[in-house]
């Protein structure tokens, strides 16, 4: 049930005053949105994107266009899932621009793991992490984004179907195609052992 | 009978907190007789095990400058700017005395505040713009989207800058977004007087043309052989002076569209800096910062300011300058160049951090230009 209107806090939690700021394009109330929410925009830039040198120009542009379109903003959806499915939109864009594509920032992947890890777990974690980037940035980006969206980021096949403005057949076909590929070449390729051993290791599975 | 492979589809991979007891057990069914969907279980599995162990948040400096640089994009992609503005087309000077005429008559009336269809010249204001109709003008307002509908004539709008909303006027062929500016707009073309706006086709929402002040847009012009997308030295020419005259001109002329516009700004800077003439420079590279949309633009700016801050004689400043360059831009040439440029300036100062940046340079790029020179300088500082 849409709480705005009646007065009362949106279902994330934000008053409707905020929103209603929002939407007038009050800078205070803009800044306090994004600041409780660029975490977690963050993660879904990243996780979908890979360990790229542009997430905080990938920020900017989603919040930019989130500053833009909050006169729009109707409140059937959450600010978050709002707020999400423009983020989705921006890396969609974003990785189907060929200049930008298939970037790898070695550097960001080098400072992108956890901390809590201990060395040696982590040098060869980083490794694999490379090795999935490469590959997931050989994949079509629709394919690649469901995949993200439904693997790593535990989102239903509906959620996904409706962060990218798709159909629910072709988000599970995007995502059976991806799991294949990804599979099909994380296999052939010989620094993805570490990758494939563990998958192959007896009695992984949740 | 055992159920099909792709009934499993959507449970592959998953965590078991995300499937209910019936889904686990027929999965766990599945996977014990299916060597393939086991392999692409499992492999979906490690994979969300690895990308969900690693760290993706930015450092609270880098949000913040990310949150503010966006307050400042959507500016620049919107408001500032109040306008006036200069008539064309056929008749255009008997349609700018009159124009003009009522301007000095309608400036007496109080605003009005429409709804629906506007017929009839006059000045209204709708949300948080001014406008002045024209030339026997029907518009409509949008107030969810702050678009003005241009159905007949010509407005002359006026944009509140200090309200942080976007504002548009669309003809029936295109749509003006206002970046901050007082522009012109008929049914076929816009001019810019001041500030910079963007003309996106209405169909396609491909962006036909972004101006700077000084030049128009001419949608006829530019759609009516083949249907090339407007080129960017043939688009923009002066504004027509009857009404108003146009800003004084730049140095040299501004040319093109979009990325054209950015990067002449970029040249006119370099070249203002060249012929010592600092206040021009600063000027142009704060036109840039408003409008440079690439990394590459954005460092091209960067390291013009350290430039200018170099001419200033401020080497800190120079150095602060340039290693923003360099740490936000550090796969581009311009963060190569910003890097050494910054350890260059901290050695002459006698920096003790000379030595860590040239370090830097070294370990970030190995075998880059300014590699050899690098060692030199570390060899000697050691000596």
């Amino acid at each position: 049930v849409n709480t705005e209107h009646a007065g009362g806090p949106t279902r994330d939690g934000y008053a409707s005053s905020v929103v209603d700021g929002c939407r007038r394009g009050e800078r205070s109330a803009l800044e306090l949105v994004f600041r409780a929410e660029a975490p977690y925009l963050e993660r879904v830039l990243f996780r979908v994107l890979g360990p790229s040198a542009d997430l905080e120009d990938m920020l900017q542009s989603t919040l930019e266009q989130a500053i833009r379109a909050f006169p729009a903003f109707r409140g059937e959806a959450s600010v978050r899932t709002w707020l999400t499915r423009i983020a989705v939109r921006s890396a969609l864009h974003h990785l189907k621009s060929p200049a930008l594509r298939r970037r790898v920032s070695l550097e960001l992947i080098e400072g992108g793991l956890s901390a809590a890890s201990r060395p040696a777990d982590e040098v060869e974690a980083r490794a694999r992490l490379r090795v999935l980037y490469e590959h997931l940035a050989k994949l079509d980006a629709k394919q690649r984004t469901a995949f993200v969206l439904f693997q790593i980021e535990e989102r239903s096949m509906e959620e996904v179907a409706a962060l990218m403005d798709s159909g629910l057949s072709a988000t599970k076909s995007r995502v059976m195609w991806a799991r294949r590929k990804l599979l099909a070449r994380l296999s052939k390729d010989p620094r993805a052992h570490g990758l494939v051993a563990a998958l192959r290791t007896p009695g992984t599975q949740s | 009978m055992s159920r099909p492979c792709h009934e499993f589809e959507a449970s592959l991979g998953r965590s078991a907190e995300t499937l209910d007891e019936a889904q686990r057990l027929a999965l766990e069914r599945h996977l014990a007789s299916c060597a393939q969907c086991r392999a692409l279980h499992e492999m979906s599995r490690s994979v969300r095990e690895l990308a969900r162990g690693a760290l993706s948040e930015l450092s609270s400096s880098m949000r913040e400058r990310a949150i503010s640089a966006a307050f400042t994009g959507a500016a620049a992609a919107s408001p500032p700017a109040r306008t006036l503005g200069v008539a064309r087309g056929v008749g255009l000077v008997a349609l700018a005395m009159v124009g003009l005429a009522l301007v000095v008559h309608l400036s007496t009336r109080g605003p009005a505040s429409p709804v629906g269809w506007v017929q009839g010249d006059g000045r209204y204001e709708f949300a948080h713009a001014k406008v002045l109709l024209q030339g026997h003008g029907r518009v409509r307002f949008d107030d969810r989207n702050a678009t003005l509908e241009l159905a007949a004539g010509d407005v002359d709008v006026d944009v509140d800058p200090l309200v942080h909303r976007p504002f548009a006027v669309s003809t029936e062929q295109f749509r003006v977004e206002v970046l901050g500016t007082q522009f012109h707009v008929d049914a076929h073309s816009v001019a810019v007087r001041h500030g910079h706006v963007r003309v996106v086709e209405r169909k396609t929402a491909r962006v036909l043309a972004e101006l700077l002040a000084g030049q128009r847009y001419d949608h006829i012009a530019v759609s009516a052989p083949n249907g090339h997308e407007p080129d960017a030295a043939a688009a923009p020419e002066p504004v027509t002076p009857e009404l108003a005259p146009p800003e004084p001109a730049p140095s040299e002329p501004q040319r093109g569209k979009s990325r054209a516009d950015v990067g002449s700004v970029l040249r006119l800077a370099r070249a203002a800096l060249g012929r010592d003439d600092l206040p021009e420079t600063q000027r142009l590279l704060g036109q840039a910062r408003q409008t440079a949309r690439t990394r590459s633009e954005r460092a091209e700016t960067g390291t013009l300011f350290a430039e200018l801050a170099l001419r200033e004689r401020d080497s800190a400043a120079a150095v602060r300058a340039y290693l923003d360059v360099a740490t936000r831009y550090p796969e581009l040439g311009s963060g190569e160049n910003a890097l050494f440029a910054a350890a260059q300036l901290a050695l002459r100062a006698g920096s003790a951090n000379a030595r860590a940046l040239l370090e830097r340079y070294l370990q970030r790029y190995p075998r880059g230009r300014f590699a050899d020179e690098a060692r030199a300088r570390l060899a000697a500082s050691t000596q």
